[in-house]
Formats: C-alpha cells, sequence, structure tokens
C-alpha cells in the first residue's frame, strides 16, 4: 500500500508531464531505434565461425557488469557532471515507485519508468565505437555482432524493468528470468536498502558476483530464484529506519 | 483530477533530441539509402523524433 509520501510525490509529478507525451510513441521509438540497429548490424554478419560467436556470451557478461555499475556508481550516486542522472533515478523513480507501490497506473507513467530514447542512441554510438576497435582486434563479423547484441540487452533490459513495474502479475510470475528479476528489482525499490543492493536489471549476475544482493545463495540459484523469498538475508544493512521491509511479511 | 502546470523543460531533452535526430538519420540513411528523396524523408523523421523529444521534455 502506497504510503502518504509516494502519494504525493506521483500527485505532484504528473501533472509536471509534458502534455506532449505519449508513453506509446516513447516505447515505439526505444523499439524502433533498436530495432532497427540490430537488423542493420545482422544484415552485416556473414559466414561466422565459433570464434565470432564467442563475443555474444562475452558481451552478456560486459553488459551486466555495465549495467550493475552504471546503477551502483551513477544512478545512485551524486557524481559532479551526472547529477541529471542522479535526480532522474534516485530522486524520482525511487520516490514513484517502492517496494509499497512498485506499479504505474497508466502510459503516461511511462516517462519515469523508461531511460529516455537519447540513452539507447548515446549506448549505439559508444557500442559502434567499441566494435570498430574489435573489427581490427577480433573479426568484422565479432564487431557487428557486438552491436546486435549490445542494442538486444538494452532492449531486454527496458523490457524486463517494464516487467517489473506492470500493475498485473499473473504472467510474469511464471515466466522464468522475468520473475526472478521482477522480485529482485521489487526488492531493490525498498528505499532503506536501494542504495547497495540488487543493482541488476535484466539477470541478478554482477550482484552475485560482487555481492550486492539481497539473497543468500548461489549463482545459478541467483539467475532462477523466481519469487522466491525464501533466500533473503535478513543481516542487509539499512541506510535508516524506514517503513518495514514488506517483503519479509509475504514470507 | 490533476492541475496541470507550466512544463519548464531541460536542457538534456533539447541535447538529448538533437543527438538522437543525427542517430536516426544515420540509422535511416544506412537501412533506407542516400537518394535525395530518401534523404529529405529521413531528415524530416529525425526533425519529428529530435522535436518530439524536445516537446515531451524527456
Amino acid at each position: 500500500m502506497m504510503t502518504p509520501r509516494q502519494a504525493a510525490f506521483r500527485a505532484g509529478y504528473r501533472p509536471r508531464i509534458s502534455p506532449w507525451y505519449s508513453g506509446t510513441v516513447h516505447v515505439l521509438l526505444i523499439a524502433a531505434l533498436g530495432l532497427a540497429t540490430i537488423i542493420y548490424c545482422a544484415r552485416h554478419v556473414q559466414n561466422p565461425v565459433w570464434t565470432d560467436w564467442l563475443v555474444l556470451p562475452l558481451t552478456l557478461f560486459g553488459t551486466n557488469v555495465f549495467e550493475w555499475a552504471m546503477h551502483r556508481f551513477l544512478m545512485h550516486r551524486p557524481v559532479k557532471g551526472f547529477m541529471g542522472i542522479y535526480k532522474r533515478h534516485t530522486l524520482a523513480h525511487h520516490q514513484f515507485f517502492t517496494d509499497h507501490e512498485v506499479s504505474f497506473d497508466d502510459t503516461r507513467d511511462f516517462r519515469i519508468t523508461f531511460f529516455p530514447p537519447y540513452a539507447l542512441s548515446l549506448f549505439i554510438c559508444m557500442s559502434a565505437a567499441g566494435a570498430y576497435l574489435l573489427h581490427f582486434v577480433w573479426s568484422t563479423n565479432a564487431a557487428w555482432l557486438l552491436v546486435c547484441s549490445t542494442s538486444f540487452m538494452y532492449l531486454n533490459y527496458e523490457f524486463f524493468h517494464w516487467g517489473c513495474h506492470v500493475k498485473n502479475d499473473g504472467i510474469i510470475r511464471r515466466i522464468p528470468l522475468m520473475n526472478t528479476i521482477r522480485r529482485h528489482h521489487i526488492a531493490h525499490h525498498n528505499q532503506s536498502i536501494m542504495m547497495n543492493v540488487n543493482m541488476n536489471l535484466t539477470y541478478p549476475i554482477a550482484d552475485w558476483l560482487f555481492r550486492t544482493t539481497d539473497l543468500d545463495r548461489g549463482l545459478l540459484g541467483h539467475v532462477f530464484n523466481g519469487c522466491d523469498t525464501r533466500y533473503v538475508r535478513r543481516d542487509l544493512k539499512k541506510a535508516r529506519n524506514s517503513a518495514p521491509d514488506s517483503r519479509l511479511a509475504k514470507v | 483530477m490533476t492541475d496541470r502546470v507550466k512544463v519548464k523543460r531541460s536542457m538534456p531533452s533539447l541535447i538529448g533530441g538533437i543527438f538522437t535526430g543525427l542517430v536516426v538519420i544515420a540509422l535511416w540513411m544506412l537501412l533506407v539509402g542516400t537518394g535525395f528523396p530518401l534523404i529529405v524523408v529521413g531528415v524530416l523523421l529525425a526533425i519529428a523524433v529530435g522535436g518530439w523529444i524536445r516537446l515531451a521534455d524527456l
């Protein structure tokens, strides 16, 4: 149940969304940019050999650590030059969505759910720069596959994030991996632990690796944990006395 | 019903709009081609996307 503070934040935030904003256009634009990049790059992959495909697991791991690091060190830390990211995430997204009420009401709330489309544009350019270097040290196919896979992972991130904040979880609770990240991310929205715990939003691999997780179990257990709360650690450091941990009441 | 307040657009929406517009036209030309009419369509699309990002204050 929403706290009065969260309700007040939502009531103050929504009227400040531009009348030009459309959640549907926002989502379609992100999807179009990502898919156009994937299609263009995939068309250039020709007769790949097994060493070219090795770039895929490495990208999965690299993007997982990148997503974790961005979240932990930029989105939750006031770093000079990146204050906009901190304000948008910690001071807005985490006030709008808490573990007491984690769902959006309608598509206009996508304004505070998804990244703006220029984030994807920036990541495509960063990935293309990396691919340019990879083309010299690995292979041309590996370079195209790198941009394909990073763009795919970005869409994966946004889709899973939507799955974390959608109201009706009747289906998502039954989808492996997606149910894991929904529980993982809702736990992260507990404001007393959000600065240090559960930073992944696709697969909780880096959280397990760097021990920034609220679970006490192995890697496979983390990735396929689903909605299980039996392994939730009780010894997590809390930032301050806030509302009780709503997850523990459900155990 | 909520009262709508005047939206003060942020600088990131301006820079981000221009930047995304440039990415859109680059992707358009790479995917569709570089004939003159196609470039004109791509520029219009880029202006529409970039302009919307600014107006929507993303």
